[in-house]
């Protein structure tokens, strides 16, 4: 019979660092959650200092509820990608640091999905502008050819190692499975690309002129924190499937020089979209374009 | 350019669009070859039924405010020589001054103008 007292659960010492690191963030996601109330409002104030926006007025609890949903958002994605990301680095005996990349990339991914959901329209009033949207009106150009760039790298991953499997170069063990993540990082891409699309055509949920700068100045938000996503995503899984792959490899492979090359290209887009979307965080352009015939 | 539809007003929400629209391309807030946003994307702004939004483009097409272009969608159309007809002036000021006197508003007057066209 089985001596319950004498069982042991042997985890490989990979996942239990994994578990702990879950088990250390459990604590602070929960925190940020019962937190997020009170972050939403000081999200309006942040927004309403930044982008000089009016006092949203009768749209305000409208409001509230969108940033709650930002921040709900964000909470969930980190969860959810702190899961899989613990899941993969686990099953893969990869370096630990990875895990960390939910962090950004999920709170990203979060927010801008959290805010997808419609909250229904208000029952008085309603404004519209005037104008087409496209996303022209929302990012820089700057800022939306860095986030295009960037979610190229995984392709290139693939062209990488697919020449170097082609070519009868000795390749690590595993390429054919790194290449797969990076299909699957593809995929993601063309995911934010309809949700992007999607952001675009949802329409203005805000009754009065004040409201209307409001959302607009959110859709904005939103917009970036899925190109964001998409730029980090398709970046770190990049950079992190062909570190993998070197690490593996027994002896100097093809793809040693050429990943190194795509890491350090990565990267840099990455930085570049980082401190392009620093240079606008006072949302000048959406003032300037989406919001041109709005008084704000 | 905002528009605004109240469902609390008398005016129907399809011809509150329309006089704010006529309005704008008349006074010149639009400028001809605007384009103009697609009907989906303004009823739901506006939260109308996309019909009302459609109808309100349509009439105003005909009207010869708006033009349907193809790919460019719906744009604000090169506007007619205005009417050189003295007699219809004098009509309209007639016509204005009955309106006002019967307490109706512009949209109403112009939905006057409509019913009996």
């Amino acid at each position: 019979m089985l001596d319950v007292a004498r069982v042991e659960m042997q985890f490989g010492e990979q996942t239990g660092r994994v578990v702990l690191f879950l088990l250390v963030l459990g604590p602070v996601l929960a925190g940020g959650w019962y937190l997020r109330q009170r972050a939403a409002t000081a999200d309006i104030q942040r927004l309403q200092r930044l982008a000089g926006l009016p006092d949203p007025g009768s749209d305000r609890a409208a409001l509230e509820s969108r940033l709650l949903q930002r921040q709900s958002g964000r909470i969930l994605g980190i969860a959810a990608l702190l899961v899989v990301l613990g899941s993969v680095v686990s099953w893969l005996g990869t370096a630990m640091p990875w895990i960390a990349l939910a962090v950004p990339i999920g709170a990203a991914f979060g927010a801008g999905f959290g805010q997808i959901h419609r909250m229904g329209s208000p029952s008085g009033p309603r404004v519209a502008q005037l104008r087409q949207r496209s996303l022209g009106d929302y990012v820089p150009a700057a800022e939306r050819w860095l986030a295009r760039a960037a979610g190229s790298t995984p392709g290139l991953g693939i062209l990488a190692i697919g020449a170097a499997v082609i070519s009868d170069a000795p390749v690590a063990p595993g390429a054919l499975a790194g290449a797969g993540v990076l299909g699957l990082a593809i995929a993601a891409s063309l995911l934010i690309r309809a949700a992007v699309a999607r952001v675009l055509a949802a329409p203005v949920e805000f009754g009065s002129p004040g409201g209307l700068a409001w959302a607009e100045v959110l859709r904005a938000q939103m917009v970036r924190d899925l190109l964001g996503s998409g730029a980090l995503l398709a970046t770190g899984s990049t950079v992190g499937v062909l570190w993998w792959l070197n690490q593996r490899a027994v002896a100097p492979t093809a793809l040693g020089g050429v990943s190194l090359g795509i890491a350090i290209l990565a990267a840099s887009l990455l930085v570049a979209l980082f401190l392009a979307n620093l240079a606008d965080s006072r949302f000048a352009w959406v003032r300037s374009h989406a919001l041109a015939d709005v008084p704000t | 350019m905002i528009l605004r539809v109240d469902p609390g007003s008398v005016a129907p929400a399809y011809e509150q669009l329309i006089t704010q629209l006529m309005t704008a391309v008349r006074s010149g807030t639009l400028a001809p070859g605007t384009r103009l946003p697609t009907v989906r994307q303004l009823a739901g702004d506006l939260g109308l039924a996309t019909n009302t939004v459609a109808r309100a483009y349509k009439q105003l097409e005909g009207d010869g405010f708006l033009a349907t272009n193809g790919r460019n969608g719906t744009v604000v159309a090169t506007p007619r020589a205005a009417p050189d007809d003295d007699e219809v002036r004098a009509a309209a000021i007639l016509f204005v001054g009955a309106a006002r006197r019967a307490g109706l508003d512009l949209p109403g007057a112009l939905g006057a103008i409509r019913g009996t066209w």
